[in-house]
């Protein structure tokens, strides 16, 4: 019993010790003013920029590809995955500060699962069918967003694997590698609707977030 | 009492008065209100042991001024669970439950403790209620005050620094003070004089921690990332 007693206590005292309390309150700043609306907007526009760049390339890749130059499509392929792989982590990283976020939010507002017919890939798809039937399972509106959330990083994960390997089959000139340009088209879709859906998320928290008793945290700050 | 047993309880007395000294200074009594007292308590029973030792220097005083210290401590926890989660609903509920779990855990395994109260041979009355009861009750002072640690941690809740540094400094020190009664239990009274040396060291670093931490100045308050040169939040960095 004290074994155990002193192993948890430990791993509690060195995760509290180490935790950085400015940036603690400076979120909690930020999420109960008006601020937060404005960071929701600067976020929205980053990630739209990034996703524009990424279909900006993409298409150019698909309209350089119908004109017969293919050297140069397989250039614009990969240029727009590098541009994906840069985007992809930095959404990961706002969906896993999402999901702790919310468990700073005392009622989260409802959310839908994910729907599988917005999806075109198989794997996405299977990802949200399970999103779906999950749902059903969870109590609360905090677990079914943070299930919701989950599925759309595990969702982005499997979407960069998808175009990697397109990707690579299309500049290797692998057998069957004119199906890949289909299924890029199919995980571009899938990229954007993956983006929608973790945007309304973030939307979701944020409604939540500003109907908290902001007096009392506020005050608390201050001291 | 030895030299060095003197040399430690005046050292903790001094340590004690200078962080409710600091705690006066700097305006920190009503952050934590219920440790005053309980810090109070500790700073006058060891007094009384260093100025009257014929008479307190005793098994009896020193187990009913860890009983008394107990209680105290119980509500510096309770105090502490109450002023963080206060303003959050859903992490109150958490902490209220987490809180009578606790206790009730802690009630019950001083009871199953409670049972056989023979000393062994070579030990005083007191004996087994020191070295078998009292971890009992420190393990749920450490879970509680654990426990609470983790809510914040998982809810993410802002946490006053003093209150930050009663709770990193009480688990720590609980911990130590554990050990040694659970090692006396474990091995004999034949190592009580190093368990009370492992004891009073592990004391004695929690109220040096204290009384820095009391005479510490309050940090500025917390602005707005964006209205000011302040880093970018989270929330902020995670898009990049």
């Amino acid at each position: 019993m004290i074994g155990a007693s002193v192993a948890s206590c430990f791993v509690v005292l060195f995760l509290f010790g180490r935790r950085n309390e400015r940036a603690v309150r400076q979120d909690w700043a930020l999420l109960l003013t008006p601020r937060g609306e404005k960071v929701y907007h600067t976020i929205e526009g980053r990630v739209r920029t990034e996703m524009a760049l990424a279909n900006l390339t993409y298409d150019e890749a698909f309209s350089v590809r119908a004109l017969g130059s293919v050297d140069e499509a397989k250039h614009l392929l990969d240029v727009g995955y590098k541009v994906i792989e840069r985007f992809s982590p930095s959404i990961l990283q706002l969906l896993t500060t999402m999901t702790r976020f919310s468990r700073m939010v005392s009622a989260m507002a409802p959310v839908a699962p994910l729907r599988p017919k917005d999806f075109r890939l198989t794997e996405i798809a299977s990802l949200a069918y399970l999103n779906g039937l999950l749902h059903q399972f969870l109590v609360s509106t905090a677990e079914r967003y943070r299930l919701r959330v989950y599925i759309l990083g595990q969702s982005f994960g499997l979407a960069t694997r998808a175009l990697l390997r397109s990707t690579r089959r299309i500049v290797r000139d692998e057998p069957e590698a004119e199906q890949e340009w289909d299924q890029i088209e199919s995980v571009r879709e899938d990229f954007e609707t993956l983006t929608r859906e973790s945007l309304d998320s973030l939307r979701v928290l944020l409604t939540s977030l500003s109907a908290e008793r902001k007096e009392d945290v506020l005050k608390g700050l201050q001291e | 009492m030895r030299w060095y047993e003197t040399a430690s309880l005046a050292t903790a007395v001094l340590l004690s008065l200078v962080a409710l000294g600091g705690l006066v200074a700097r305006r920190k009594v009503g952050v934590c209100r219920s440790f005053v007292p309980y810090l109070g308590a500790v700073a006058l029973a060891d007094l009384m042991t260093l100025g009257w030792a014929e008479t307190f220097y005793q098994q009896w005083f020193w187990f009913a001024k860890e009983l008394v210290i107990h209680v105290l401590r119980f509500g510096v926890a309770l105090e502490l669970g109450y002023r963080t989660f206060r303003a959050f609903p859903s992490a109150r509920a958490s902490v209220r439950a987490l809180a009578l779990l606790i206790l009730a855990l802690t009630f019950g395994i001083v009871f199953a403790g409670a049972v056989d109260l023979e000393p062994v041979p070579g030990a005083d009355a007191l004996g087994p209620l020191i070295s078998r009861v009292q971890p009992r009750i420190l393990n749920g002072t450490i879970w509680l005050l654990s426990g609470i640690a983790g809510l914040i941690l998982w809810y993410r809740l802002p946490v006053h620094p003093w209150h930050k540094a009663i709770l990193t400094g009480l688990v720590a020190y609980l911990l130590a003070f554990s050990t040694s009664l659970s090692w006396i239990e474990s091995q004999g009274w034949g190592v009580r004089e190093y368990a009370n040396q492992l004891h009073t060291g592990a004391f004695l670093v929690m109220l040096c921690y204290w009384a820095v931490a009391a005479w510490r100045r309050a940090e500025e308050p917390v602005r707005s990332p964006e209205s000011g040169s302040a880093p970018a939040a989270s929330l902020n960095r995670a898009a990049g």
